[in-house]
């Protein structure tokens, strides 16, 4: 899979293109280790403002040395033959996934790439394209299509004290059938920076970056919010499918468990590995969980609902 | 659905007596269900009134008798002139969904 990024779109100050080092015939790049929750990661980056981000990101999770079995992401340069011009490429574990034209797009495509490596080798779980955030050892997973608001609906949580699993996979333990963190760095829309702001979360907005569809981007190191914000394992106390909505009112309603059983299942990026245990994982997760649709309004007043809700299935001190 | 004898087809539903599907993996929440077919990797999820009807097919009721047991078991719509031939058409369109999703099949 190659993909590439529309050349022209691109909006970057200088100061920031400034921040991206370059090095195409300097020594070969070092390669830094990292476990992020399950996550195994190797990071070699011809583009050294590139590894300097991603260890900012991931300094507390950074190991001495290689696990064995990691992801091993590399980010190249290459000429185009016909061209003469750069093209960045980010490759995992050999394969070239992303190329791009544009530095400030390389980092959210290693992002992008490890999130690849993690829906199709990390396979001991079963993984729902989900946000997870949790309360006193019980989570809520917001599963979802990209931009229906599961990261902002989470780093609004986060920002009233909710513990962080992760903004992208829920990652069921079949064993256990419990959430596994997986506390990756948020990927926040320009369009959420500011209403994010106001809740007073450390949104870096010198560090703009652009992915593809989702536009500008920005990466919250959920750290930055708390240094005690990542959760445990915790169980499944709430399901909850967030959609846009015009109104600044938001609204919560029910949803079947059936129904919640069946939409789960095409969230997960693996059920096809798991199939009837999956089934009856999910199940069985869903048989001890709240469910709900929520049409997310203004931010404040939907997270005071979802805790309400929360506090009413959970019966936890929100 | 194979097709064969007209018992055998749905399009002649005063005779085919319906039965679920063996092998599928079947969650009941309340009174919806959610069914996983492992032949076809594939998941349905059943509503109240299709739940119901998917366990009327024991093989023993056709499309008339279904009918029956879902007048008996639900409230009727006031506001239809003939109730039992509007739930007839529902059942009926509900058999056939269920055929094609593979959920049920014919009494051999």
């Amino acid at each position: 899979m190659t993909r590439l990024a529309p050349p022209n779109v691109t909006d970057v100050s200088d100061s920031q293109r400034s921040r991206v080092g370059f090095c195409l015939f300097g020594p070969k790049p070092e390669v830094r280790h990292y476990r992020i929750g399950p996550v195994p990661v190797s990071l070699a980056s011809i583009l050294t403002g590139v590894a300097t981000d991603f260890h900012e990101l991931y300094r507390a999770y950074s190991i001495e040395e290689p696990t064995g079995n990691e992801f091993a992401i590399e980010v190249i340069v290459k000429r185009s033959a016909r061209s003469l011009r750069r093209y960045y490429h980010v490759v995992a574990n050999g394969e070239r996934l992303f190329a791009m034209r544009s530095e400030n797009e390389v980092l959210p495509h290693v992002e992008w790439a490890i999130n690849t490596m993690v829906a199709t080798r990390l396979s001991e779980y079963l993984q729902i394209h989900a946000s997870v955030v949790a309360r006193d050892g019980v989570a809520i997973i917001c599963p979802g299509q990209p931009g229906q608001g599961k990261t902002t609906l989470a780093a609004a949580l986060l920002s009233r004290g909710w513990s962080y699993l992760s903004d992208e996979f829920a990652l069921l333990d079949p064993e256990t059938r419990l959430l596994e963190p997986y506390p990756k760095a948020l990927c926040i829309k320009a369009g959420s920076f500011e209403v994010l702001r106001r809740l007073r979360l450390p949104i870096d907005t010198d560090r703009v970056y652009y992915k593809g569809e989702k536009g500008q981007v920005t990466l919250l190191n959920p750290l930055r919010i708390r240094p005690d914000v990542v959760a445990d394992r915790c169980r499944v106390g709430m399901v909850v499918f967030p959609e846009i909505n015009r109104s600044t009112t938001p609204v919560i309603e029910r949803v079947s468990r059936a129904q919640t059983v069946f939409e789960l299942t095409r969230c997960a990026f693996n059920f096809g590995r798991f199939r009837a245990t999956g089934f009856n994982l999910l199940a069985d997760v869903v048989e001890r969980a709240g469910c709900y649709r929520l049409r997310c309004g203004h931010l404040a007043t939907t997270c005071d609902l979802v805790e309400a809700f929360f506090t009413r299935e959970v019966g936890s001190g929100v | 659905m194979s097709a064969g004898s007209r018992k055998d087809s749905p399009g002649d539903q005063r005779r085919w007596m319906p039965i679920r599907r063996e092998g599928l993996c079947c969650r009941t929440f309340d009174d919806e269900a959610v069914l996983y077919d492992p032949a076809h990797h594939a998941v349905h999820y059943l509503n109240r009134t299709a739940w119901f009807i998917w366990n009327c097919c024991n093989g023993h009721r056709d499309v008339e008798d279904i009918t029956l047991e879902v007048a008996a078991g639900f409230e009727p719509n006031a506001q239809q002139d003939n109730p039992l031939a509007a739930i007839r058409d529902d059942v009926r369109a509900t058999l056939s969904r269920l055929t094609e999703n593979g959920l049920i099949e014919s009494a051999p």
